[in-house]
């Protein structure tokens, strides 16, 4: 009997269309997974770890295809009326229900394990960009199949099977299959999952909890690969053990549970009643006729469609929408959005929290909706299209005078009914959210963006999803036909990397925002992409009109006004947007898309990479105008700059190179020469002298500068005019003199893809003196609309107001290079007065919370700079807000000026006393660089950061621990350990030593913290500040210094075990890993220790180490001073005498020692 | 007036539902008598324009309303053989919205025609109920509710008694027998005496054809004479049909007793009888039986 339902079952199965496309669809997607393996920069796409993520995403879409199968499997017999036939059979529960699901599994494996074999071939394919694929072990793709698809799968299988077999509802089943989804969303935010692109670290109590408990092994993944560096992603298996471990036996026992669940509470008789309250019995009909029955007229005139337009959508909704399946949909939504905001709002960077504003709100809030919206998107579309149908009601429906253009368009809006109501909910959740912080809600109508650039994207995305059903021959076909929709847009996208990305389904604009310009940067590129997609809708839409499905395999002839209205409207729509963006980006300003800026860039970089040697001569001033028209989104520049030859020889001929990209227009001429070459395709000009440039001569260049800018073409956060907020880094953007290093392509895959060597980075070591750089200044007059204001560098000379245009001078003589920015926007300021040097923060109106603060900060640090560097040479120092488009970097300092972006610093949240202040703090840093990176220009070689960013982050530290003390630094320290051995899983070069970094940021700040704490610890504050005063003084601007010159004052006389140390870090890549193994009381106070080292990298010699402990009393609170053991590496075992009270021992208290995992250093007392 | 022109139809998998059907249906019932699989349901809902023939035409008052569907669905009332309603939603609801549907648009005559119609089926007290919890002579009242709303002058009622117990399917004939008169009924029916009672003309369909048509006491006075009777035992039964043109073979009071066609007394122990409209339903689907069993046999 149960072998013949068995094999009944998976007759039926695979009989079905759905199945056999299903298998193909699923077996595309793994291959589409597989080619798109990726698991950070430079790691292989054929990694262990990448192609676990792989796998837990392809069980993630197999939900997808569960919410399909099992409605199919279960819940058929009610779709088609067999219910009261099967269930009166002798079958029993088990072999019923058992029967079912066993089919089930069978097709889902058969299903999943194809596409695994989809993702090995397309895994192995070479990769489009040129990044390394990786040696193919079947291995690594067989244990993430068991390990990550192979319980995922199961798991989601018998919880929507569960949900099938005891709700009987098909929306049931959908909403099931959204929470699953859900939970993964949640899963990924708080496991660092670089699907989520976030770095910041749960607690410890909270991790263990999270480890166990996030279905899909997520979390315990990241835990285990979390400081994995490159290597080891590379080669390293995943390993099944440990929590990983726990976690899949967990859940595989919740899997079974839910099988059990779903048999035990299965009754055949429940399901034959419909609803809970009894079928009415029958009152025959009394004697009566129709005779006499007065007929009404029925008028069929104008406003008949929206009549019953509005009818159909009334009924549908009640149908859609009542009962439970939706209100639980709505509280998952809920539970989401909340989730999301208080993680990605409430816990920033060091654990700051984000102003509760709609600005910033919307972003966080668009990303989860972008994920889910398209899911609700098709599996409502479904039920909705075979409403009428499913119900049996469609015969009564299609013989009406209802016309076929209601029957397609109601369905269209109440989706778009839908839709609004789960994007209301979102904005419920950002007011509320916004309330319960205490924020108010005064930018309400900043949430229209919400309804405008998610909720119409879904609705013209659902206009396609009930073409595609209304062609199809069930719904669960047309289902797969929607998701197949997204993913063949996914896949053109990620073929043709498209600029525009028009292409994308669901088309979702940007979501950058900024309180500062009121919008988005490129709000007219989302308005014609959304115009564009609104006609492709209505184009699809007027297609399915035209064979809609009305009857029995009719065509619905006889709505041809509404359909060639429909096409009408469409596809002008389409044309126009179509015509606007194609003049946009190819008359009214090139755009190009990103593989043309890379051939570009490699271009340059053939053409004149050889002449990067040729001596050219170097900018002294520059008298700049500009004007900048942020309505028209332009600005233009009139300018002269003096040059002078720094070299020993005379110069016959000089290269000026403008960057002709992003609409920018550049006339240069030079005073007494002549240009002998113009290379337009990459900007390079040459000119000849009419008599050579003598060595110490001067000539002039003038140029004039047009920059016109759309939202069309990627941002560029460096670089941008808008209306309420404009920086510009004007430096880079006009003509430079000989070859700019900095326009060649940095990934390595890239450049072999192009056929360029490896990229040498910074690497360069050579010994001669860089040219001598002479002083540099600048007078710059801004003008911008009345109202606003522009602010560059150095002091203000003087501002009026002319043609409705408010003008300012800026001036400053002595800059040690010629690097400047200005902005525009419409600024409040803040000042104050520091030994006479005036501190201002010039800021948005309404972003005031954190500007004392910031004026604090910088008024604190420029004194204490002061005090123990070395004298600021300029009158101004002040901050500048600038939009949330340049979040890329925090703050940027220039000389006097430091440009801090809105969402990083101004709209941070710093209303809690007790917490980091974050704030303070990067302007600390910023502060820094005028001393470092500013008045001491290091040589462009090899540790060029490290007299940047290292000494900026000990300049924050210094400042810091004379306000805070040692509980805020040791935070802080524990953070950016945590955050070094975090990014350095994605070096793509072994990491080189702070003494000769590049590009490379996180070993200088996060690396650098530690190193000069470790100074601190060993000299002392008062030393280490003597060193850095005396290293200021010998190589300040124009001397250009290096990174030995520096180690050289800093290290002088050091005793010889720190000295060992400090080396390891300044000029050794060195980590260590410390574990207290044991702690065991032998008698009242005596405690033995057993401590386990592991030191990774190039320490040469096993030498003893010093290390520390101190004892802990019972909340934690140190109990003296801490004390000294020698071990070695490997296990180390010793008695420690312990002061009364002791309840745990912690090692290495103070931080000496640069380790990943500072968990397991502490250890509670135990006895024998 | 309906009138319909060789309409044939054939399905996907090769049926022939409709085969040349041609047929004149003025005001009045007009009864389809056929067996089930005969094609009645597939040419009401030709009729009802929810799917395309494959050839002839339908002409409603001399419009093509194959071309012109939106046409006859606004004169139209239609009770499917087979349907099912929303659930959750009440009699009243759901009326209303297919009046609305159906083009009544003053919310107060809507509202009368509701009610009234509501009244009439004793749908009345339980407008309230959900229509999906009604046993199924209420939901075959409430289906012909819906198909009265508006002013239909072409109402296509498909097998609406089946299913339902004799005295709720006599009432509900009385009440399809009032509609009115000049108002154009297609009632299809595989019980003989339906359409003896109700219908004005009646077809007999059979394999997609039309294999009689006509006012149904017309159609038993062509065989009035011609019908023989006798009892007989049920293992004779295969020999008297070789022998005879048996129309029925019908159990009475526990004896077997087979009807015969033919113009004199074919053998004794026969007796004459009066003809039934149920002989003549026989006879044609006798007669159009053995076509085909000739045609098989070629
Ligand atoms: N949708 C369909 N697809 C294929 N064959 C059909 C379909 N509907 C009806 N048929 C076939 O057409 C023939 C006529 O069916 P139908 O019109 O329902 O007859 P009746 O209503 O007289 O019982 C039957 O043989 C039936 O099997
Ligand atoms: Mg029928």
């Amino acid at each position: 009997m149960f072998r013949d339902l068995v094999r009944f079952e998976l007759g039926y199965q695979f009989s079905q269309t759905l199945i056999r496309v299903a298998v193909a669809a699923f077996f595309l997607l793994g291959f589409f997974l597989g080619y798109t393996l990726y698991a950070g920069p430079n790691v292989y796409r054929l990694a262990p770890i990448a192609i676990a993520q792989g796998m837990v995403l392809l069980s993630l879409s197999s939900f997808f295809g569960l919410a399909l199968f099992t409605g199919n499997a279960v819940l058929r017999d009610r779709t088609h009326g067999m219910e009261p036939l099967v269930h009166t059979t002798p079958v029993t529960f088990f072999s019923f229900l058992s029967s079912r699901l066993l089919g089930l599994i069978v097709v889902v494996f058969l299903v999943v394990g194809l596409a695994g074999l989809g993702m090995v071939i397309g895994g192995t394919l070479p990769s489009p960009h040129g990044a390394e694929v990786g040696p193919l072990r079947i291995s690594a793709f067989l244990s993430a199949f068991f390990t990550f698809t192979v319980p995922n799968v199961f798991l989601g299988l018998s919880l929507l099977f569960c949900v099938a077999t005891l709700c009987r509802g098909q929306i049931a089943v959908y909403v099931a299959g959204i929470a699953l989804f859900i939970v993964y969303i949640v899963g990924s935010m708080l496991s660092n999952s670089p699907v989520m692109a976030q770095s910041k670290q749960l607690s410890a109590d909270e991790t263990k909890l999270a480890v166990l408990l996030d279905p899909f092994g997520v979390f315990p993944l990241y835990e285990q690969v979390r400081y994995w560096d490159l290597a080891a992603k590379n080669t390293q298996l995943i390993l099944l053990e440990g929590d990983l471990l726990a976690n899949r036996l967990i859940w595989m026992t919740v899997s079974l549970a839910l099988c059990c669940i779903a048999y035990r509470f299965f009754r055949f008789r429940e399901a034959a009643t419909t609803g809970r309250t009894p079928a009415i019995v029958n009152r025959p009909l009394a004697v009566s006729s129709f005779a006499g029955l007065q007929p009404v007229r029925p008028r069929f005139g104008g406003g008949f469609v929206l009549r019953t337009l509005c009818s159909k959508i009334a009924v549908d909704m009640q149908l859609m929408v009542r009962g439970l399946p939706l209100l639980l949909l709505s509280l998952l939504c809920l539970f989401l959005f909340g989730m999301v905001l208080t993680e990605e709002m409430g816990r920033g960077d060091l654990g700051v929290p984000l102003a509760a504003r709609a600005a910033l709100i919307i972003p966080e809030l668009q990303d989860p909706m972008r994920i889910l919206g398209p899911l609700v998107v098709i599996f409502f579309t479904a039920e909705w299209a075979w409403l009428e149908r499913e119900h049996r009601f469609d015969g009564i429906v299609d013989s009406s005078a209802v016309p076929s253009v209601v029957l397609w368009v109601a369905k269209w809006l109440g989706l778009g009914c839908l839709i609004l109501f789960l994007i209301s909910l979102a904005v419920m959740v950002g007011a509320g959210y916004q309330l319960v912080r205490g924020a108010g809600i005064h930018d309400l109508s900043t949430y229209a963006r919400l309804y405008g650039f998610v909720g119409f994207p879904l609705w013209f995305f659902a206009g396609w999803v009930l073409a595609l059903q209304n062609f199809l021959p069930n719904k669960y076909l047309g289902m797969l036909a929607g998701a197949g929709l997204l993913v063949l847009a996914r896949a053109l996208r990620n073929l043709f990397q498209w600029e525009l990305s028009f292409l994308t389904m669901p088309f979702f604009p940007a979501p950058h925002m900024s309180e500062m310009t009121g919008g988005g940067y490129g709000d007219d590129v989302a308005f014609w992409g959304m115009l564009l997609h609104l006609g492709a809708a209505l184009l699809v839409g007027a297609a399915a009109l035209f064979f809609l499905r009305r009857g029995h395999k009719r065509r619905a002839f006889g709505v041809m006004r509404p359909v060639a209205v429909l096409a009408v409207v469409g596809l002008t729509a389409l044309v126009a947007s179509a015509g606007v963006v194609f003049y946009k980006t190819h008359f009214d300003m090139q755009v190009a898309s990103g593989h043309e800026i890379e051939a570009w860039r490699a271009g340059y970089e053939k053409t004149y990479r050889a002449t990067a040697d040729r001596p050219q001569p170097v900018y002294r001033a520059g008298r700049v105008q500009v004007d900048v028209f942020p309505e028209r989104r332009r600005y233009q520049v009139t300018a002269t700059y003096r040059f002078m030859n720094p070299h020993a020889h005379a110069l016959e001929q000089m290269t000026l190179t403008t960057p002709p990209l992003r609409g920018l227009r550049c006339r240069t001429r030079v005073e007494g020469a002549n240009r002998k070459d113009v290379d337009s395709r990459f900007g390079v000009e040459t000119y000849v002298f009419e008599t050579p440039l003598q060595p110490g001569e001067e000539g002039q260049l003038h140029f004039e500068l047009t920059v016109k800018q759309s939202g069309f073409g990627s941002m560029d956060g460096e670089h941008y005019v808008l209306p309420g907020g404009s920086y510009i880094e004007l430096s880079k953007f006009v003509p430079n003199f000989g070859y700019l290093a900095h326009l060649e392509l940095t990934n390595d895959p890239l450049r072999r893809k192009f056929g360029l060597p490896a990229h040498s980075g910074w690497g360069n070591d050579d010994d001669s003196d860089p040219p001598t750089q002479p002083w540099f200044s600048l007078e710059l007059t801004a003008s911008a609309p009345a109202g606003s204001r522009a602010l560059s560098l150095g002091r203000l000379e003087r501002e009026w107001e002319s043609d409705g245009r408010h003008f300012s001078t800026f001036r400053i003589d002595q800059i040690s290079s010629h690097w400047y920015a200005l902005s525009v926007g419409d600024y409040a300021v803040a000042e104050t007065t520091v030994d006479d040097v005036r501190v201002a923060v010039w800021y948005r109106p309404g972003h005031e919370a954190n500007v004392q603060t910031m004026l604090d900060a910088a008024a604190g640090a420029l004194s204490y700079f002061q005090t123990h560097w070395g004298e600021y040479p300029y009158q101004d120092l002040r901050i500048v807000e600038i939009p949330a488009f340049s979040a890329r970097f925090g703050a940027t300092s220039y000389a006097t000026t430091i440009f801090a972006v809105e969402s990083r610093l101004f709209l941070l949240d710093q209303q809690d006393e007790d917490a980091f202040n974050m704030v303070g703090r990067i302007v600390a840093h910023e502060v820094g660089h005028q001393w470092w990176g500013g008045m001491v220009n290091p040589a462009p070689v090899a540790g060029y950061r490290m007299l940047t960013e290292v000494l900026c982050e000990y300049a924050e530290s210094a400042v810091f621990a004379e306000w805070y003390g040692w509980d805020e630094e040791r935070f802080y320290l524990d953070e950016v350990a945590a955050k070094y051995f975090f990014f350095r899983g994605y070096d793509a070069v072994e990491e080189p030593s702070l003494h000769r970094i590049g590009g490379e940021t996180h070993p200088a700040y996060f690396k650098g913290a530690h190193a000069m704490h470790l100074a601190t610890q060993f000299l002392g504050r008062e030393t280490v500040n003597q060193r850095l005063a005396a290293f200021f003084e010998a190589h300040r601007f124009p001397a250009r210094p290096r990174s030995t010159d520096l180690l050289a004052i800093l290290l002088e006389d050091v005793p010889t075990p720190q000295r060992v140390r400090l080396e390891e870090l300044f000029k050794r890549v060195v980590t260590y890993d410390l574990r207290l193994r044991e702690a065991n009381r032998d008698t009242d106070d005596l405690v033995h220790l057993a401590i386990q080292v592991e030191i990774q990298g190039d320490s040469a010699e096993n030498r003893p180490m010093e290390l520390e402990w101190i004892a802990l009393d019972q909340k934690r609170r140190p109990l003296g001073e801490p004390q000294t053991v020698t071990v070695k590496a490997g296990d180390t075992a010793v008695r420690v005498k312990v002061p009364l009270g002791a309840a745990s021992i912690e090692v290495d208290p103070r931080r000496l020692y640069l380790e990943a995992n500072r968990g397991d250093n502490r250890r509670t007392i135990t006895l024998p | 007036m309906l009138s319909i022109t060789h309409l044939s139809k054939t399905y996907p998998g090769g049926v022939r539902a409709l085969d040349g059907v041609t047929l004149d249906i003025g005001t009045g019932i007009f009864g389809l008598l056929g067996p089930n699989g005969a094609g009645k349901s597939t040419l009401m809902r030709t009729i009802a324009a929810l799917q395309e023939p494959d050839q002839g035409s339908i002409l409603w008052d001399g419009t093509d309303i194959v071309r012109y569907p939106h046409l006859v669905r606004q004169v139209l009332g239609y009770l499917p053989q087979d349907f099912g309603v929303y659930p959750k939603i009440s009699a009243e609801r759901l009326l209303d919205h297919m009046a609305v549907l159906k083009g009544l648009r003053d919310k107060k005559e809507r509202r009368r025609q509701v009610d009234e119609l509501l009244e009439r089926t004793n749908l009345a007290w339980c407008r309230r109920q959900a229509v999906a919890q009604f046993s199924g002579g209420m939901r075959q009242r409430f289906g012909i509710a819906q198909a009265l709303l508006g002013d239909p002058r072409l109402i296509i009622v498909d097998e609406p008694t089946a299913g339902l117990d004799p005295e709720e399917r006599n009432r509900f004939h009385n009440l399809l027998g009032e509609i009115g008169e000049n108002i154009t009924i297609v009632l299809s029916t595989h019980i003989v005496e339906d359409v003896r009672r109700l219908c004005g003309k009646a077809a007999v369909m059979a394999g997609g054809k039309v294999l009689l048509e006509g006012r149904p006491d017309h159609l038993v006075e062509q065989l009035q004479g011609r019908v023989w009777r006798r009892s007989a035992a049920r293992a004779d039964l295969p020999q008297w049909r070789q022998r005879h043109r048996v129309l029925s073979d019908r159990l009475e009071a526990g004896r077997c007793f087979i009807r015969v066609l033919a113009d004199h007394q074919p053998e004794a122990g026969f007796e004459p009888c009066p003809a039934h409209l149920e002989d003549a339903y026989f006879a044609a689907l006798a007669a159009h039986e053995g076509e085909v069993a000739v045609c098989s046999a070629t």
